[in-house]
């Protein structure tokens, strides 16, 4: 979801994403800088004019909304205040700056282009370079790390210690690390400055295309998420009719005391109790929530599903936690009994 | 042909032609009659002679400020108003001059390159 705002250009009205109109705000002040004078500020009104021509010409076509792309489309075709300078004007302006070696023009206030500063970086996913959920190619940037010596690292890690903790580390680390999926938060794990240029050039520079390499192991991330998710997907399946027989026995002993419901059922529950049912139903859960999550990342790799919610995952992670906690407590006193059936109160 | 191994940028060049002579083509576009600043863009950009469209405005003040062009206001059946554009006698004689101009260069170079 984005925050659109209405601007009027010329008495005519237009709904703006914000990124955007910063950007077209920014944009016309830097053209009313280059054209300082009264008949500059004909000329930036004249230019005014011009781009909401064209952004009617994207209404027309049916976009409700302008977006940065547009605006940066329309900024293309306009051309940038330095270009704009009439004849005389440029002449002056080359001279000067090759006297000074290439300043920035005086009219600019603007900040030169390649902004040197740069920002503590964040931790975030690069899901524009990625294989499963890009943790580890947000891992790499942010640890100015090769990102083809972190995947081999992974992948010998992960052999190491018996591919299982290294994949539920990963899972953890895929729902935890953000992914940087706006402009802004892409600027902040390169760790360049927040500004609408930098936003503006970023968006420029990067129209999503992808290698013929990145393309094959996208392919090969599927067949794999695909494989690991149908798995999951029966797993789940067990777990949930794990849930439900443990939850039936519950039921049985409330009602019908000792093996109740199973003697009903002429099932032979032999020597359950009902700590070892209520520990059965909490590990079902946790497999449940676990095995869920992953069926569930790998409908977002295979299918583009969207990401969860940050609430939900929170909601399923104290979950899994209240289970886990609960069953090893269980355990332990299971084993603390021989795991021997503990009578229930007649 | 090998063009790396020349000092100069060529885009630049051809910008730089392209820039001398807009002033001429702008003038030549609208002593044909009144346009607005649409169709001029049109037109340019079909001729090739404009690389961002920008460049006609701060053209077209100039020229109204020396007397060349001068516009009217007119209501648009869609969008924000026009100004329409058209040529004054003075921009007529300049015309004259710059056409003279161009023959005298034209043909010089066509000289040249026989």
């Amino acid at each position: 979801m984005k925050k659109a705002i209405q601007v009027n250009i010329h008495d005519r009205i237009f709904y703006i994403d914000e990124d955007a109109y910063e950007l077209l705000q920014k944009y016309l002040h830097r053209l009313s800088l280059a054209f300082p004078d009264e008949e500059g500020q004909e000329i930036v009104s004249d230019i005014e004019i011009r781009v909401a021509e064209l952004f009617e010409e994207r209404i027309v076509l049916g976009y409700n909304v302008i977006n940065i792309d547009y605006v940066n489309k329309v900024i293309d075709t306009v051309g940038q205040p330095e270009d704009l300078q009439d004849g005389e004007t440029v002449i002056i302006e080359e001279e000067t700056a090759e006297e000074s070696n290439a300043t920035p023009p005086p009219f600019t206030e603007a900040p030169p282009k390649h902004e040197k500063t740069e920002v503590k970086k964040k931790l975030f996913r690069d899901v524009n370079n990625k294989v499963f959920g890009g943790v580890l190619s947000g891992l790499g940037i942010y640890l100015d790390w090769n990102i083809n010596v972190m995947r081999v690292l992974a992948i010998v890690i992960a052999l190491c210690t018996q591919i299982w903790p290294c994949i539920v580390v990963y899972l953890i680390a895929w729902m935890v690390i953000p992914p940087a999926d706006t402009p802004r938060r892409r600027l902040e794990m390169l760790g360049k400055p927040v500004t609408v240029d930098n936003i503006g050039q970023d968006l420029r520079k990067d129209p999503d295309q992808k290698s013929s390499g990145q393309e094959f192991v996208s392919i090969a991330a599927k067949i794999i998420m695909g494989i690991i998710g149908i798995v999951a997907l029966f797993f789940c399946g067990g777990w949930a009719i794990g849930l439900i027989f443990s939850i039936f026995f519950l039921i049985g002993f409330a009602i019908f005391g000792v093996g109740g419901l199973g003697a009903l059922m002429a099932i032979p529950v032999g020597a359950a109790s009902v700590l070892q049912c209520t520990w059965s139903m909490l590990m079902c859960i946790c497999g449940l929530v676990l095995f869920g999550a992953i069926c569930w990342l790998s409908g977002t790799v295979i299918f583009n599903w969207r990401s969860a919610q940050k609430g939900t995952l929170i909601g399923a992670g104290i979950i899994f936690i209240i289970a886990l906690a609960a069953s090893l407590i269980i355990l332990f006193q299971l084993i603390s009994n021989g795991f021997a059936p503990i009578p229930f109160v007649d | 042909m090998d063009t790396s191994q020349i000092p100069y940028n060529p885009e630049k060049v051809k910008s730089q032609m392209r820039k001398g002579l807009l002033e001429f083509c702008v003038l030549l576009l609208i002593s044909r009659g009144e346009a607005y600043a649409n169709e001029i863009l049109a037109k340019l950009k079909e001729a090739n002679m404009l690389v961002v469209e920008g460049t006609l405005y701060p053209l077209l003040s100039r020229l109204k400020k020396d007397g060349m062009l001068t516009y009217r206001w007119e209501e648009s059946p869609s969008g924000p108003p026009r100004k329409y554009y058209s040529i004054t006698p003075t921009g007529q004689s300049f015309l004259q001059l710059l056409q003279e101009a161009w023959n005298e260069v034209a043909s010089a170079i066509a000289h040249l390159q026989k």
